[in-house]
């Protein structure tokens, strides 16, 4: 293509070249090397450049820069010099070559002789040179003609080209200069502008001197006179014999294409703008086995295409083929053959300038294939939907970015989940929420990865269970190796994981048991990991004892401790409950009823059972390696049911790692105590022994036993009166004693004191064996003596505890009761006779309790003896008696649920008589409201200030009347009138003094104010500690928020304080009768500024009438029913002698913050 | 003006009294009408920065603390509008250091109520000459 370019641009009469981007010049025509004498290498980049005038170069390579950089097209003279040397005037002009995009892809410049227009030159050569001079100059072949068409000049060029005379050429015969084929064309062209006076154009070839033809441009122009009438023609004839050449060249090429267009599989047609039928190629023509006739007819339309694809695309194509834009479409077409096949086709506009379309060039690509292709994608994919539907596995498939597109059924069944709910991220709602920003950062890194990956979490299924699953992700790539989709499968590893556990859980108790660990907690920690491992089931081991006969051991880590102390001691026997049956039979009970299985109430079991909620039970013996019953395995449900394959395989495991664990724990017990007895019976024989020989007076004893008896070691002397002394001689008969015993029998044993050197005595008790000689002497006693000292202090502290209980319940007022629930057997201490004023002995029932239970309280007694009859709880209440003499006592009970030895409800409780103390109650109650009354009217000293203006106001105004009065009674004549009036004021005002004197009657002392550094965080709780009975009162619970670091204040503490208390009394008043408030009670201190500290109270009350804002502080005012007015005026008045200010703001939501600001404590 | 009021104003000037308390308002005027004073009353500063006695007052006998405007405010209104009208305060508070700061700050005295009559007629003598 570049050569066909270059070709047609060598062949072209002008001067052309080429330029790059950068300016650089890639190609310069023939005609212009021919012109400059430079080669192609020689001129190409900036060669050129020495073909251009020195004086002309600058200022041309400078527009020529400017010109790039405008991406403009624009021109510049300059002189460009000849192969001779010559320099003549050309004009430049340069051209950008534009993408379609719009860029520049390349400059396209022309040089053009403009010598002659040179205007200074041209002007010169006006006045110099004649016409035929001109004419002879011009680089082309002139004539001029008359108005008839006769020759009348020609020029040099002329001449010499078809090398004749100027009289030769004279009578212009046509023949034999122009070639015989063109001289039709060239007579007629010329008859008709001779005759019409248009511009006579018209191309032919010439015969040159050496009778070759070539291809000459002949343009005629028509010289007229001033009426218009053509006096001349002249005549410019311009050799176009290469462009000719280069015409052909290209025709000839155009006849290739067709040839190639023709040959080319593709379908190929060109159409009118309204999309009719033009011309097809050959391909086209054989497709269909038509001819272009028949193929422009509307029959073949309708035939030849598929009617679903006209009735789909009609209408479209009609509008696309309204816009000069490219389109396509795919449509089925009838071949020959008469099948259809599938085509892209596709509508590519020509357009004209105006940007109307002018044709358009339509392709149609056979596509049959690909849609087969395509069809069989489609069909795979409903074969790998039945079959991803059928597969017993949960599969999805995932766009590129992770959103779920696709789960199947199963996944969908399985989680509960409509495809539009679990699509995109929707299924991560089934993912257990521990799992799933694990899961969430496993699926993105094997997103990132790009490999297939899995990861492990539990899903929640539409039961609600959860389960472990196997999340597995494969991408599938397009041919590019771009992943276009993941596809992944959900594994059910539930099963897996719990054995998992159950191995890790199994390690876990064996490492228990090597650690050492007691039963009690291994056991413990078998149930939990079964209960974790089976979920939603409770575990229990139960162990025999060691008689086999009842239980030993009861673990059940979820139920309450009541329930294992319940069966503690259980009975084993086949009707005494499940586990005890199993231990029987050994072999698995299982209850799956609880509740409807009658045969389990003999003993007691099946309300037991059921009180702890426990539907059903799956018993299982625990069998040691010699096949003994250690115990049994249970698991419990709260719903009725039997045990799954699953959790058999559990507990069988279970119970025999039980058993393993059990039989080795028993055996390292029984060798601990076996090493035990071992190390204690070493112990003794080496360390409190005696070993005497009674016949020769030798005793001998060991360190210890010296010890014993407060001897210095080796001190004893070993003979019987040395022995004797040492004992406390009240208990030396008691020895005597013993001794004639094991004279009798051989055994010692005694329990005696023994006085130590130092006077104290110590309770020893020895135990020996008595040897006797063939005469049934006495000849040595062996044994060995422990101190019992402390036991016998127990025991004697016991003995007095049990007399002091009797005492004690009677001096504190306090009896003690035992209740069985299921026979209603109570029974009183003395004590609680006395309390309840009845006989000690008479026999106790709960009518008769009630008989003294005082009437306001009668409900409450009976729903306590409700609840305690069905709950099996400890309780605690209070509760009054109404004696016969109408006094009231107030009892506090304390009730402890047991069981007693059947295994039925009993309480024990004690019962204390606390009327005097709720009576010393309410007397310090009343004692502490006088108190802080009296702290209240204390500080008023505070008010003198206050009380001075309130009685100097009504003084004033006495004190004026009456100066008035009297100078009106003096006055001549005396105003009596004006006197009464004075007086009756005088008299006011002194009954508004009088009335302040009588609010002011309780104030009577004045304190000292101190000045010390105050906390006020301290002051703030111990105002608060003071008040607890009265916010308990109000039923209020201050909220203190106390600023850490709080600096102290300097003032007066306790006048601070009774701040803080008006503040608070003033807070509660506020919210009394506001009911459930929202907000607390706030008392907040905090810093105010640099220098001062705040105190503030919060309140949720009635808030702050607007209108009696401003007098809030004034003395004797008040809003309240109670009070003197005085709090918050007293209060203004203290914490002004501070230096601070208080002052109150409403808040946003009910009631009134009070605060106030006292600077900071300066040391001196 | 008429010339009677003139010579009324020569002969009796007038004393106001601003105070919130009804009693000094109704009980000292009587007074001060007594001394041969004319006497008007009002209860605030603001009343009487309204009233046409504003212009003809020779003496202000002001109460310290009143609700609203107060006395040393009404002082300073005064001062700001260049009236000097010279003021005699009445306070229930006694309080030496709020007396002594008042006579500082321009008043001729300050009197603890209750007062005297005889210290009345001296305060008032002396805010006359002032004036």
């Amino acid at each position: 293509m570049e050569d066909d370019l270059s070709r047609v641009l060598n062949a072209l009469p002008v001067l052309i070249w080429t330029a790059l981007l950068d300016g650089q010049i890639d190609f310069l025509n023939r005609r212009w090397r021919e012109y400059t004498g430079l080669s192609l290498e020689e001129a190409r980049g900036s060669g050129w450049q020495s073909a251009i005038h020195p004086e002309d170069l600058p200022g041309l390579l400078e527009r020529w820069q400017s010109i790039l950089a405008s991406g403009e097209p624009g021109e510049i003279e300059a002189r460009l010099r000849r192969f001779d040397g010559a320099y003549r005037w050309f004009l430049f002009r340069a051209n950008p070559l534009r993408e379609e995009a719009g860029g520049i892809a390349k400059w396209y410049g022309t040089n053009t002789d403009i010598e002659d227009r040179r205007p200074e030159e041209e002007a010169l050569r006006a006045r110099e040179l004649s016409w035929r001079q001109i004419a002879d100059n011009i680089p082309g072949l002139v004539a001029t003609m008359g108005a008839m068409g006769e020759v009348e000049f020609l020029n040099r060029q002329t001449l010499e080209y078809f090398g004749k005379t100027n009289e030769e050429l004279k009578d212009w015969s046509l023949i034999g200069v122009v070639h015989p084929d063109d001289l039709p064309r060239v007579i007629e062209a010329r008859t008709k502008s001779i005759e019409t006076g248009q511009l006579y154009e018209v191309e032919h070839r010439c015969r040159r001197a050496d009778g070759v033809y070539r291809w000459f441009q002949v343009r005629g122009l028509p010289v007229r006179d001033v009426e218009g009438t053509i006096t001349a023609w002249y005549l410019l004839l311009t050799d176009i014999d290469d462009l000719k050449k280069a015409e052909e060249a290209l025709q000839s090429s155009e006849r290739n294409l067709s040839l190639t267009i023709n040959t080319i599989p593709t379908l190929i047609q060109v159409s009118r703008p309204d999309g009719t039928v033009l011309s097809v190629n050959q391909a086209v023509l054989d497709y269909y086995g038509v001819t272009l006739e028949e193929m422009q007819t509307d029959e073949f339309r309708s035939r030849a295409y598929h009617p679903d694809d006209i009735k789909r695309l009609r209408e479209w194509r009609r509008e696309a083929l309204k816009h000069p834009r490219r389109f396509e479409y795919e449509q089925r077409a009838l071949g020959k053959d008469g099948k259809y096949r599938w085509f892209l086709v596709r509508y590519n506009p020509l357009l004209d300038e105006q940007g109307r379309i002018e044709r358009w060039y339509t392709t149609a690509y056979d596509i049959e294939g690909r849609k087969r292709a395509e069809e069989a994608l489609r069909s795979a994919e409903r074969d790998l939907d039945l079959i991803v539907n059928t597969i017993p596995a949960l599969a999805w498939s995932a766009r590129p970015d992770g959103s779920a597109e696709f789960f199947n059924r199963q996944y969908l069944d399985y989680v509960g989940l409509s495809a539009e709910q679990a699509g995109g991220w929707g299924w991560s709602a089934a993912v257990h929420p521990d799992d799933l920003e694990g899961l969430a950062a496993t699926w993105q890194r094997i997103m990132t990865s790009g490999e297939p990956g899995d990861a492990e979490a539990r899903m929640r299924g539409r039961d609600g269970e959860y389960r472990w699953f196997l999340f597995r992700a494969s991408p599938v790539r397009d041919e590019q190796g771009n992943i276009v989709k993941w596809y992944g499968t959900n594994t059910d590893i539930d099963d897996r994981k719990r054995a998992e556990a159950l191995l890790a859980g199994e390690k876990r108790l064996l490492e228990m048991v090597a650690g050492g660990q007691t039963l009690p907690s291994i056991l413990d920690a078998s149930c939990r990991l079964v209960e974790e491992t089976a979920g939603g089931y409770i575990c229990g081991i139960l162990l025999l004892d060691t008689s086999g006969t009842s239980v030993g051991l009861s673990v059940a880590p979820s139920l309450p401790p009541s329930y294992n102390e319940a069966i503690l001691g259980w009975p084993i026997n086949l009707d005494s409950g499940p586990c005890a049956r199993a231990s029987v039979l050994k072999e698995q009970v299982i209850v799956a009823d609880v509740a409807s299985d009658l045969q389990w109430d003999a003993y007691g079991w099946r309300p037991l059972a059921l009180s702890y909620g426990l539907r059903a039970c799956w018993s299982t013996p625990i069998l040691s390696s010699e096949n003994v019953v250690l115990g049994t395995f249970a698991l419990y449900s709260r719903e009725p049911g039997e045990p799954t394959a699953q959790l058999q395989d559990v507990i069988g495991q279970m119970t025999h790692l039980a058993a393993v664990v059990i039989e080795r724990q028993r055996a390292v017990e029984r060798l601990e105590a076996e090493q035990e007895l071992l190390d204690l019976a070493q112990k003794s024989a080496r360390a409190m022994a005696f070993d005497w020989y009674v016949q020769r007076e030798v005793n001998v004893w060991s360190p210890e036993q010296e010890a014993l008896y407060g001897l210095e070691p080796g001190s004893f002397d070993g003979t019987f009166q040395g022995w004797k002394k040492l004992i406390y001689p009240p208990d030396w008969p008691v020895l005597l004693k013993a001794i004639r015993h094991a004279q009798e029998t051989g055994v010692v044993a005694a329990e005696f004191r023994v006085q130590w050197p130092d006077g104290s005595t110590h309770w020893l008790a020895t135990n020996g064996r008595m040897f006797f000689d063939e005469r049934r002497s006495p000849f040595r006693m062996v044994g060995f003596t422990t101190d019992i000292t402390p036991r016998k202090l127990a025991e004697e502290n016991l003995r007095r505890s049990e007399a002091f209980l009797a005492e004690a319940q009677h001096l504190s007022s306090t009896g003690s009761f035992s209740w069985r629930v299921a026979t209603n057997e109570i029974i009183w201490s003395e004590q609680l006779y006395r309390i309840h004023g009845l006989e000690v002995g008479a026999p106790v029932t709960l009518e008769l309790i009630r008989t003294r239970v005082h009437p306001e309280d009668i409900t409450l007694y009976e729903r306590m003896v409700e609840q305690a009859r069905s709950g099996g709880s400890d309780f605690e209440w209070q509760y009054r008696l109404l004696m016969p003499d109408r006094s009231i006592k107030y009892l506090h009970a304390v009730a402890r649920a047991t069981r007693d030895r059947d295994g039925g409800l009993e309480y024990i409780a004690a019962v204390q008589d606390v009327t005097e103390r709720r009576l010393s109650e309410e007397a310090l109650g009343n004692l502490r409201s006088e108190l802080a009354h009296v702290s209240r009217v204390a500080t008023l000293g505070t008010l003198t200030a206050s009380i001075a203006h309130e009685i100097n106001q009504p003084l004033s105004g006495i004190i004026t009347n009456s100066s008035t009065g009297l100078r009106m009674l003096n006055a001549d004549p005396p105003n009596v009138e004006g006197a009464r009036e004075t007086a009756r004021r005088t008299l006011r005002d002194g009954n508004r003094a009088s009335e302040v004197i009588t609010r002011l009657r309780a104030l009577f002392s004045k304190k000292e104010a101190a000045t010390e550094a105050v906390n006020l965080n301290d002051a703030t709780r111990e105002v608060i500690a003071l008040s607890l009975s009265e916010l308990h009162r109000s039923r209020v619970i201050p909220r203190l928020e106390l600023a850490e670091d709080l600096p102290p204040v300097t003032g007066d503490r306790v006048q601070l304080q009774q701040v803080i208390l008006n503040l608070l009394r003033n807070a509660l008043d506020a919210m009394e009768g506001v009911e459930d408030s929202p907000t607390p009670l706030v008392i907040r201190t905090e810093r105010d500024g640099d220098d001062s500290v705040r105190l503030s109270v919060r309140d949720a009350g009635v808030g702050i009438d607007p209108q009696a804002a401003g007098r809030l502080f004034d003395a004797f005012y008040t809003t309240k029913h109670a009070g003197m007015g005085i709090g918050l005026s007293v209060s203004r008045s203290i914490i002004d002698s501070h230096h601070g200010r208080l002052w109150a703001t409403p808040n946003d939501g009910p009631g009134a913050t009070f605060s106030f600001s006292i600077p900071c404590w300066q040391a001196v | 003006m008429e010339p009677s009021q003139i010579r009324s104003d020569v002969e009796h000037p007038l004393v106001s009294v601003v105070d919130d308390d009804e009693s000094v308002r109704e009980s000292l005027p009587d007074l001060l009408r007594e001394f041969g004073f004319a006497a008007r009353a009002f209860s605030s500063p603001e009343e009487f920065l309204a009233s046409d006695a504003f212009e003809q007052t020779r003496c202000l006998l002001l109460d310290v603390a009143m609700p609203g405007m107060s006395g040393p405010d009404l002082q300073q209104e005064l001062r700001r509008q260049r009236k000097e009208i010279p003021i005699v305060f009445i306070t229930a508070q006694r309080d030496e250091a709020v007396r002594s700061r008042l006579i500082e700050q321009g008043a001729v005295e300050c009197l603890f109520k209750p007062f005297s009559e005889d210290d009345l007629l001296k305060a008032l003598n002396a805010a006359l000459r002032a004036g």
